[in-house]
């Protein structure tokens, strides 16, 4: 479903996008199109897109293409989908009870998660905050650890 | 009262007779230009589809549907694969602009803003293009990926063989001089594994961890429909030496941004804080908080990106030969443009007599009139 979102594959496209996206929640999910989880989260994403229109803007990049490897290797992604936030070219972290908070790891349960978890991230934003707690119960927050290799 | 035939406006909903006076007059103004603004609100919602075409789900056409308060008519989308594709079609054809033009005539809106609530046909021959190539790209991907419904079942089905890519590239993750975050799916079979373990077995943890216990973790993902979303995908870390990553608080790469922007970049997705007029945009500065997050920032970036498009007015003026219009160098008054032509360039002739350098005097030595008397009888004498 990521042909329903503006694909983004350059990094001059991301950090436009990044910069002129403002004072709404600018969502990017790192995947790969033909990822089955991604497809999930696409499937949400897209639906959920014209609903959140006038507070968030959804767009997705592929972690395969050459000019994204920058931000693959800036935020950190080795799983796949990673979605993360901006507010105002600032990146939002969010305290999901993962162990990560600079990105949402997996896909979405269903959309109103996905809303709820833009509006958390906007309601906190336009409060000045850079990190924000989650709405959603832990059940349905994807799990993972996080191992910290050469430390 | 004046003896005229009895008239219907539309917008006041009233019957008058008082003929063409009804719609300058103040009320039928306050009306017209509210009634004009939650249209063009409307239209402007539209816009969003106009730029990035939106496939539209057989259960949604039902639920879209657009008044044309201009034309009196409801445009349906039970027919349309896209989204709002019927009220665009209609925006663009001739019998809308008809409408809009009659409207304007009988209602005497601002003549400049009747472009607004119409679509050309040049935007709507790109629509249909993109829109061809997104059905292009929606048939290739579900040629290639299968039904694009059947999601879940397809998750569940390939759980297996994404944990086997998981397992295989998490082994593959190189060792970095940056804290690299590895990720485990958490299910209660794993052992915990905490980071002063990963430090005691040192990099070669994700060997010992990952690669036996995915075969039992496989049957408890399928088990419950929460797991499906489980099954996700590792990849591989760029190499290379790197300026460190958000855990390290290195600079992010959209503040490195270089001078040179490609035109491409300015169409990855349409801004709608630019296009906001000036009281709207008024209003929402009162109405944000000041100390939300990024609020310098956009605040910046705003008048930043508001004179690039003057500039980019000004670069387009500038192509043009600069004496198009010539310049009498004046402030209209009053009269013909040929009297403030005639008045300038009387003046400026007089400004250049004046400002003539006087013809340069050849400087003599002063000799006093008593001595030049002398010299003369001198000579007169010596003669």
């Amino acid at each position: 479903m990521s042909y329903l979102l503006p694909n983004l594959s350059s990094k001059e496209e991301v950090d436009k996008l990044i910069c002129d996206t403002l004072d709404k929640v600018l969502v990017l999910r790192f995947g790969r199109a033909s990822d089955t989880v991604c497809m999930l989260l696409d499937d949400i994403l897209a639906k959920s897109a014209r609903e959140v229109s006038k507070f968030a803007s959804i767009a997705v990049a592929d972690v395969d293409a050459e000019a994204i490897q920058v931000y693959v290797k800036y935020f950190d992604i080795t799983v796949i989908p990673a979605t993360i936030f901006f507010f105002n070219a600032q990146h939002m972290k969010m305290d999901s009870g993962s162990p990560d908070h600079t990105k949402w790891i997996g896909a979405f349960h269903t959309k109103q998660d996905f809303i709820d978890v833009l509006e958390t991230i906007f309601r906190g934003a336009m409060k000045g905050k850079m990190i924000v707690s989650s709405p959603i119960p832990p059940e349905r927050v994807p799990k993972f650890q996080l191992l910290y290799k050469g430390i | 009262m004046p003896n005229k035939q009895f008239e219907h406006c539309k917008v006041c909903r009233l019957s008058h007779n008082r003929g063409k006076a009804h719609k300058y007059s103040s009320s039928h103004k306050q009306r017209l230009d509210s009634h004009l603004s939650k249209s063009l609100l409307k239209i402007r919602d539209l816009s969003f589809f106009l730029s990035s075409p939106t496939v539209l789900r057989p259960s949604d056409r039902p639920l879209n549907s657009f008044w044309c308060s201009f034309c009196g008519t409801t445009i349906t989308e039970l027919d349309s694969t896209f989204a709002c594709s019927n009220t665009l079609r209609h925006l663009a054809s001739a019998s809308h602009l008809d409408a809009v033009e009659k409207f304007w005539h009988e209602n005497g809106a601002e003549a400049e803003k009747r472009h607004l609530y119409g679509i050309t046909s040049e935007e709507l021959a790109k629509w249909e293009d993109a829109c061809k190539a997104l059905s292009a790209a929606s048939t290739s991907m579900e040629l290639s990926h299968g039904a694009v419904n059947n999601i879940p079942s397809a998750c569940s089905s390939s759980v297996a063989t994404c944990f086997d890519t998981l397992s295989v590239a998490c082994c593959m993750n190189s060792h970095t001089s940056d804290p690299l975050p590895l990720y485990k799916d958490g299910n209660s079979c794993y052992n915990t594994i905490d980071k002063r373990n990963a430090v005691k077995y040192g990099p070669n943890i994700s060997d010992t961890v990952f690669a036996p216990k995915f075969n039992g973790a496989t049957s408890m993902m399928c088990s419950s429909n929460l797991e499906q979303h489980s099954g996700r995908t590792c990849i591989r870390l760029p190499s290379g030496p790197g300026d460190g990553n958000v855990h390290s608080g290195a600079p992010p790469p959209w503040l490195q941004t270089s001078e040179s922007k490609t035109d491409s970049a300015a169409h990855a997705l349409p801004n709608c804080g630019a296009t906001l007029s000036r009281s709207k945009e008024r209003q929402l500065k009162k109405s944000r908080n000041p100390k939300r997050v990024g609020a310098a920032w956009a605040d910046k970036r705003r008048a930043e990106m508001g004179r690039e498009a003057a500039g980019h007015s000004l670069q387009r003026g500038l192509q043009v030969d600069k004496d198009w219009l010539p310049n009498f160098g004046g402030v209209w008054q009053s009269g013909s443009r040929r009297e403030t032509r005639k008045e300038f360039e009387a003046e400026r002739s007089l400004s250049l007599e004046t400002s003539k350098p006087d013809k340069i005097k050849v400087i003599q030595p002063y000799v006093s009139k008593r001595q030049r008397l002398m010299e003369s009888v001198n000579m007169e004498g010596s003669r």
